[in-house]
């Protein structure tokens, strides 16, 4: 198995450049509160995108969560974890409200691989090069997972669906979707590795 | 299956967000009462919420509207907090008895707020804490207020410091039409700047305004289907900025 692991420096260094970042903006910085939401913000609307499925919807999760952000940085704990992982699973957990509260997933047509692009007269996305890169590895990562074990995690992450909803719609028994869900999981880690070890950050070089 | 297999796939079927409301609040329970004294699972729990976060990038980026970062930068810096949402009963009890009471409020020190219009991750107590701390300042001798009128029943206030800040109570507010909300306005000559959306609760309204409302003349409260950038149509309530 082709070991997808990042150079850990880098992702070191994203983890402390942005919590120096969300340490300014807890303060009222302005900046460092751009500097977050332009980092972050393509990939939480097209997390919100994909999960919700609707332009509009994703848009208005993506305010809601940075207007949080900017209000409620003082509440970030770097002991549970990166800004990153903090920022995202925000955006995730409103985006898999909306598709439970609006029934959203009626209105779901098949997800593409790639979602047609907006009809804003922007060129392209601009990401940091560190997450350009990580998406690289996730989505080889996503494609040495057993079939089985990625469409349970797709299901369950990527289209919003419950544990239960999962067990219906692939046929399986609930424990089944448990079981494979913990190992797809486990093995995501292992083939990606992290900038967060443990409920410690380790820094370099100490 | 070991003890700690079970937690394990509670851990990630919580990461994932894959639990429904009611099993999810008993799944994070029996996660905190475990990792209270499972090293190993601490550690594993927060691992996973950083695979759930590489697993945010399987979805493609998608370019991000410049008018969104306008519009986000507007309300970050204070213009526009969001609304109110509904609180659970007790709570909106309480905050009848405080809008009641409300005579001259002036809010000195309020960082931006926002409380999201969906609700779900605010907490009751957050939100209470909000509006204490939206009336805490009692009796400021500068604070003015004006007083809205309208066609619909109820009072509505909008209370505020000259070159601070500002708060519109509301007690008796009839609620907007269904699927509408309520847009605050801040009128300078023909220019409307948006200042909040807010949907009464038990007629019950608490908004604070992070706008310096004594560079404007006018208030306007106009019914929406959701939050616009200019007023699609008459108000409801209004009223005079004095100079």
């Amino acid at each position: 198995m082709t070991d997808l692991r990042p150079a850990a420096p880098i992702g070191d260094l994203q983890d402390r450049r942005d919590r120096d970042a969300i340490g300014r903006t807890a303060a009222g910085d302005e900046r460092a509160f751009v500097e977050l939401y332009r980092r972050y913000a393509p990939a939480a609307l097209g997390l919100a995108g994909r999960v919700i499925g609707d332009r509009s919807l994703a848009e208005e999760v993506l305010q809601e969560v940075f207007v949080s952000v900017w209000s409620r940085a003082a509440t970030y704990d770097e002991a549970r974890g990166t800004v990153r992982s903090w920022l995202l699973a925000q955006v995730h957990h409103r985006s898999v409200d909306a598709v439970r509260r609006e029934s959203a997933q009626r209105r779901r047509v098949a997800q593409p691989a790639h979602l047609p692009p907006g009809d804003d007269p922007i060129e392209g996305v601009v990401e940091d090069a560190w997450l350009v890169t990580r998406r690289v590895e996730v989505r080889g990562a996503m494609a040495a997972l057993p079939d089985e074990q990625r469409e349970v995690i797709e299901r369950q992450y990527l289209d919003g669906l419950t544990q239960a909803q999962v067990s219906a719609a692939m046929g399986i028994p609930l424990g089944t979707v448990k079981s494979r869900t913990l190992a797809a999981m486990r093995r995501m880690r292992a083939l990606l590795g992290g900038t967060f070890e443990g409920g410690e950050l380790q820094e370099q070089g100490s | 299956m070991t003890g700690h297999e079970r937690i394990e796939e509670t851990i990630a079927a919580v990461v994932l967000g894959s639990l429904d409301d009611a099993e999810r609040a008993g799944a994070e329970r029996e996660i905190l009462d475990h990792t209270t004294g499972c090293a190993s699972c601490r550690s594993l729990y927060a691992q996973m919420r950083e695979t759930a976060a590489d697993l945010a990038l399987a979805a493609p980026a998608r370019p991000v509207p410049e008018d969104l970062e306008r519009r986000i930068l507007a309300r970050a810096k204070g213009i526009v907090p969001a609304a109110v949402t509904p609180p659970p009963r007790p709570v909106s009890k309480r905050l009848a008895g405080i809008a009641a009471a409300v005579v001259l409020i002036a809010v000195g020190g309020l960082a931006a707020i926002a409380v999201s219009i969906s609700g779900q991750a605010d907490r009751a107590e957050d939100r209470v804490a909000l509006m204490a701390r939206a009336l805490s300042v009692v009796g400021q001798p500068d604070a003015r207020r004006v007083s809205l009128r309208g066609s619909a029943p109820g009072t509505l206030v909008l209370a505020y410091q000259p070159g601070g800040q500002a708060v519109l109570i509301g007690s008796n507010v009839a609620a907007p039409q269904a699927n509408r909300l309520f847009e605050l306005w801040l009128l300078k000559g023909s220019a409307a700047t948006p200042a909040g959306v807010f949907r009464p609760d038990d007629g019950v309204v608490v908004l604070p305004v992070n706008v310096d409302v004594g560079r404007f003349d006018g208030i306007a409260v106009t019914q929406e289907r959701r939050r616009v950038a200019a007023p699609t149509g008459a108000p409801v309530w209004s009223g005079t900025v004095a100079p």
